[in-house]
C-alpha cells in the first residue's frame, strides 16, 4: 500500500505567499529580539534558547517554503510575460512601505507614534577605527568599522568620528540597530516605532533626526571639503540610506562619501546613482529581506553576501565574526571599495570620536 | 516587572500575527493548506507553551536572586 501523501497543490496568489513569508520572518525577528532581552537572567535565557530554537527553525522552514514557492511562480510568469517580474519587483517594496505607514498611523492613533528627540553629547574619545585596523587590504578595514559599530551599539548611543585631511574633514557616523521591540513608543529612539517610520520612508524616523542634530552640533557642512561616511547595523543602515535618499545630509552643506550597511533592508532605497554603497548580508538573515527586494540598484552598489551564521544570521556579533574571518580575496575587494569612500592620507590629523545619547522627549 | 510583561506581550503578539496569517489566506486550498495550517497551529501552541515555561523560570530566577540579595544583607 502506498503510504505517501498525495502531491501538494497550491491554489493561492503569489502575493499571499509573499505576505505569509513576510509575517513569518517578522515573527521570527520579534521572537529573537524578545529572547535577547532575557540575557540578564542567564538560566531563563539558556532555557528559552533550548525551547525556542527548534520552533524558530520550523518557522524559518515555513517562511522559506512560502518565499521559494512564490519565487518559482514568479519565475514562470516572468518567462511567459517578460515585463511581469520587473513590474512586480517595483510594486512589492511599495506595499511594504504602505504597510509600515499604516502600522505607524495605527500606533499614532493609539497614543504612540513618532516624537521629537533630544540629542546630548556624552563624551569625546581619541583614535580612529579605520587606523586601528590598517588600510589598503593590509588588514580588514571593514572589520574596524563594524567593531566601532559594535562599540556604539554596546553604548546604546550614536558616534561620529571626525578626522581632518588636507582636502577637508571626514565624518564617519555609526548608527546602531533596533534596541527596543515594545509594540508602543518608548523613550528609546531606536524602537519599533522608528523602525516602522524608517520602513515607511525617509525623513520621519527619530534616529534620522538625531543624526542630523548631532551633525549640526559638530558643524558638519560648515567647512569646504566636509564629507560623510554613514555606517549602520540593521535599522541603522536603513536610517543611513534614508538620510542620503532624503537629501537631509547634503542639505547641511557637505558631500556623501558612502554608506556601509550591515544586515539592513535597504535594497529598495532610492539613492542617487553616484552614491557608493556596501551592503553586507548573511544569506540567512531575514531582516535584509523585510523590504521584499534583493536588487542591486546602481553600479556603485556593492553587495557582499556572507555564508549563513547561527539560526537567523542577524546578530551583530555574528556579522563581526564573519567579517573578521573573510578570506584574502574578499578582504582585498572590500578594502578597495572602502578606499573609494574613506579619506586616507598621511597628512590627516588625529581623529576624535564624539558620542551622543539619544532619547525621545 | 515591566520588562517581564513586555516579553510576554511580544510572544503573544507573534502568536496573534501567526493566527491572523491562518485566517487571512482564504484562497489557500488543498492538502498543502491543511499541512501548513496544522504545522502553524502546532507551532503556535508550542510557542504559547514555551512562553509560560520560560516565564516561570524567569520568575523563579528573579525570586531566587532577590532572596539571595536579602540573605546577603
Amino acid at each position: 500500500m502506498n503510504t505517501f501523501p498525495p502531491p501538494a497543490k497550491f491554489l493561492v496568489e503569489p502575493y499571499e505567499l509573499r505576505k505569509a513569508g513576510t509575517i513569518l520572518l517578522t515573527s521570527i525577528a520579534m521572537i529573537e529580539a524578545s529572547h535577547a532581552s532575557r540575557a540578564g537572567r542567564p538560566v531563563a535565557f539558556l532555557y528559552g534558547q533550548a525551547l525556542l530554537a527548534p520552533l524558530v527553525k520550523d518557522l524559518v522552514h515555513l517562511a522559506n517554503a512560502c518565499v521559494h514557492t512564490a519565487g518559482n511562480y514568479e519565475s514562470c510568469e516572468a518567462a511567459l510575460t517578460p515585463k511581469f517580474l520587473a513590474g512586480f519587483e517595483q510594486f512589492e517594496p511599495l506595499l511594504v512601505k504602505a504597510a509600515a505607514a499604516v502600522a505607524l498611523a495605527v500606533e499614532t492613533g493609539l497614543g504612540g507614534g513618532e516624537t521629537p528627540v533630544v540629542v546630548t553629547q556624552s563624551r569625546v574619545t581619541g583614535g580612529s577605527a579605520s587606523a586601528a585596523a590598517g588600510i589598503n587590504g593590509e588588514a580588514n578595514a571593514l572589520s574596524a568599522l563594524v567593531h566601532q559599530l559594535g562599540a556604539t551599539a554596546d553604548a546604546r548611543e550614536i558616534s561620529v568620528e571626525v578626522s581632518t585631511h588636507p582636502d577637508g574633514r571626514q565624518f564617519k557616523v555609526f548608527i546602531p540597530g533596533t534596541e527596543n521591540w515594545q509594540p508602543l513608543t518608548s523613550s528609546n529612539a531606536f524602537d519599533l516605532t522608528s523602525d516602522l517610520a524608517a520602513m515607511a520612508g525617509p525623513g520621519v524616523a527619530a534616529p534620522e533626526r538625531a543624526v542630523i542634530k548631532a551633525l549640526k552640533q559638530l558643524g558638519f557642512g560648515t567647512q569646504h571639503g566636509d564629507s560623510i561616511l554613514l555606517t549602520g547595523y540593521s535599522e541603522g543602515g536603513l536610517v543611513g540610506a534614508n538620510l542620503i535618499a532624503s537629501g537631509a545630509v547634503t542639505a547641511l552643506g557637505g558631500s556623501v562619501a558612502g554608506l556601509v550597511a550591515v544586515g539592513s533592508p535597504i535594497s529598495s532605497s532610492h539613492l542617487p546613482a553616484a552614491t557608493r554603497v556596501i551592503s553586507i548580508e548573511h544569506v540567512n538573515d531575514p531582516v535584509t529581506r523585510l523590504d521584499l527586494s534583493d536588487a542591486r540598484p546602481t553600479n556603485h552598489w556593492f553587495k557582499q553576501k556572507l555564508d549563513p551564521v547561527g539560526l537567523l544570521g542577524h546578530s551583530l556579533a555574528g556579522y563581526r565574526g564573519s567579517i573578521d574571518g573573510l578570506g584574502a580575496a574578499e578582504t582585498t575587494k572590500l578594502s578597495a571599495e572602502l578606499e573609494q569612500m574613506q579619506k586616507i592620507d598621511a597628512g590627516a590629523s588625529e581623529a576624535k570620536t564624539y558620542w551622543f545619547h539619544v532619547k525621545r522627549s | 516587572m515591566s520588562s517581564f510583561t513586555v516579553r510576554s506581550t511580544a510572544l503573544t503578539l507573534v502568536a496573534s500575527f501567526l493566527m491572523k496569517l491562518l485566517e487571512q489566506t482564504p484562497d489557500w486550498q488543498g492538502p498543502s493548506k491543511t499541512e501548513f495550517d496544522l504545522r502553524l497551529r502546532e507551532l503556535i501552541e508550542k510557542l504559547e507553551d514555551a512562553e509560560v515555561r520560560i516565564d516561570l523560570v524567569y520568575v523563579a530566577e528573579a525570586v531566587l536572586e532577590t532572596a539571595a540579595e536579602v540573605a546577603l544583607l
